[in-house]
């Protein structure tokens, strides 16, 4: 191993006797080649690892956790149209939210077969029981929160947008489902979102 | 024998002539392009006394003129809502959602006033110029004049609730900074919200939740050829325009119509504007 030696104040910087090793043609381009690999796998396996979609892996982390709400919004619909079968309001609602769940499958190459299995666990019974639309309604109301406090987290302003436009309609089924269960009038209900964002 | 002609001056003849115009040309035009500049205005002459005209300021489009905007536009709400209260226009069970929506508005003002303020501009907290007289005074001359204003005024109220809803929305995609973004759409839901409840409230028993971009079967407009809204319009949130259309027929048959938008560049609120 070649000996790193201090330059001395005043003393030549070339030395008589050079002890680094000489680096001929065919190493230097070994050392090349193998630097420009490493950089290429560090570049992919790295914190700051970018889709195809140009997303970070930060943003597609959010939007994966996003995706599986939204899975799980669909299957907890179709466990109340188990209930109401043939229901055209929880047909339109699962069908919102699998729509909701490929666009950001669209937005990130993210493949929509993931629910969130513990919302889903959470929700199953209530969705089932005899309150199901209140059920339906504080989920709606959770999933907005979520998405609005998700929008503050995601640097990337098209995916930001994407999630606006689902936080909006949800924002909708919210009324709607308020209106369902006859508390239309009942400004609280419909106007202000109490809930509190589900923990990614 | 040399005989002198008579038409021939010496030194002046034809030849010398053009040599020493072409040289009083050359030595003028040499003297001019080395003269001094003595200044003086050299911009043509004008006539009359009118002023010269005034170029507007450069607009820098951001994040703070997108929620300068934003302010303007809950102010231009605001104005709407409350001359359609003074003329009563509305029912009472229909007042009492306004009143809670102008005070929506106010809030929704001095929240992003605060948004305005930590991002280091100016708020704007008045109504938007461009939105006032394009649409908010042509509506509400049609309305106040209409064969049926309360009609208009929940028509009115539910076709401005959607556009905010929507330029919240569309700002979101172009707003630079996260926390701004949701600033922006934390407000929109709330946008949505009122304007699902309207479009519930004045059409749902008739026309139903869902609207052409999820069912098929509900219609854009009804047997009046009034727009119908609805609480649930598509799928995802939309940022379009949104028909309206208010007022008395009139000797060609037609009602006012117009289409709300959301905010470009003629109606942004620049750094440079002020209430």
């Amino acid at each position: 191993m070649a000996q790193v030696r201090p330059h001395r104040k005043g003393s030549p910087v070339t030395s008589t006797r050079d002890d680094s090793p000489q680096l001929t043609e065919t190493d230097l381009r070994r050392k090349l080649l193998a630097g420009g690999t490493a950089a290429l796998a560090l570049t992919m396996v790295g914190n700051r690892r970018v889709s195809a979609a140009g997303l970070s892996s930060a943003d597609l982390d959010l939007l994966k956790f996003a995706q599986g709400l939204e899975l799980t919004l669909r299957d907890l619909y179709d466990e109340a149209l188990d209930v109401d079968k043939g229901s055209a309001a929880w047909t339109a609602m699962s069908d919102s939210h699998e729509s909701f769940a490929q666009a950001i499958a669209g937005l990130s190459g993210l493949s929509a077969n993931e629910r969130n299995e513990a919302v889903f666990a959470e929700y199953r019974d209530a969705m089932r029981g005899a309150d199901r639309a209140k059920t339906a309604y504080d989920l709606e109301s959770a999933a907005a929160a979520t998405h609005i406090d998700l929008i503050g987290k995601l640097s990337d302003s098209g995916a930001a947008e994407v999630i606006a436009s689902i936080a909006s309609a949800e924002s909708r089924h919210c009324v709607v489902l308020a209106d369902v269960l006859g508390s239309g009038n009942d400004l609280g209900m419909t106007l202000v979102n109490s809930a509190q964002p589900i923990e990614a | 024998m040399n005989t002198p002609n008579p038409s021939q001056t010496p030194g002046f003849d034809r030849r010398t002539l053009l040599r020493r115009g072409g040289l009083t040309l050359g030595l003028g035009a040499f003297l001019s392009a080395c003269a001094a500049d003595f200044g003086g205005d050299t911009a043509p002459g004008r006539v009359g006394l009118v002023e010269s005209e005034t170029m507007l300021p450069e607009g820098v489009v951001n994040d703070v003129v997108y929620l300068r905007t934003m302010q303007s536009l809950e102010h231009s709400v605001v104005e709407l809502l409350t001359a359609l209260t003074a003329s009563g226009h509305f029912t009472a069970p229909q007042q009492s959602y306004i009143d809670r929506f102008i005070a929506d508005h106010v809030a929704a003002s001095d929240v992003i006033g605060g948004h305005i303020a930590e991002a280091g501009g100016e708020p704007f907290a008045c109504e938007n110029p461009w939105v006032r007289s394009r649409y908010v005074d042509p509506v509400l001359t049609a309305t106040h004049s209409s064969d049926d204003s309360n009609r208009d005024a929940r028509s009115a109220a539910h076709a401005f609730e959607t556009m905010l809803a929507h330029s919240y929305q569309h700002l979101v995609g172009l707003a630079a900074s996260p926390a701004i973004r949701q600033g922006l759409m934390a407000l929109g839901a709330s946008a949505s919200r009122r304007s699902a409840l309207l479009a519930a409230q004045s059409s749902g028993s008739e026309f139903g939740y869902f609207g052409p971009g999820i069912n098929a079967d509900a219609p854009e407009t009804d047997s009046a050829g009034f727009p119908v809204g609805y609480a649930l319009p598509a799928v995802f949130g939309q940022v379009g325009q949104i028909a309206l259309v208010v007022g008395a027929v009139d000797d060609e048959g037609a009602r006012y119509a117009t289409s709300l938008q959301t905010p470009a560049e003629n109606t942004f609120v620049y750094d440079y504007m002020s209430c």
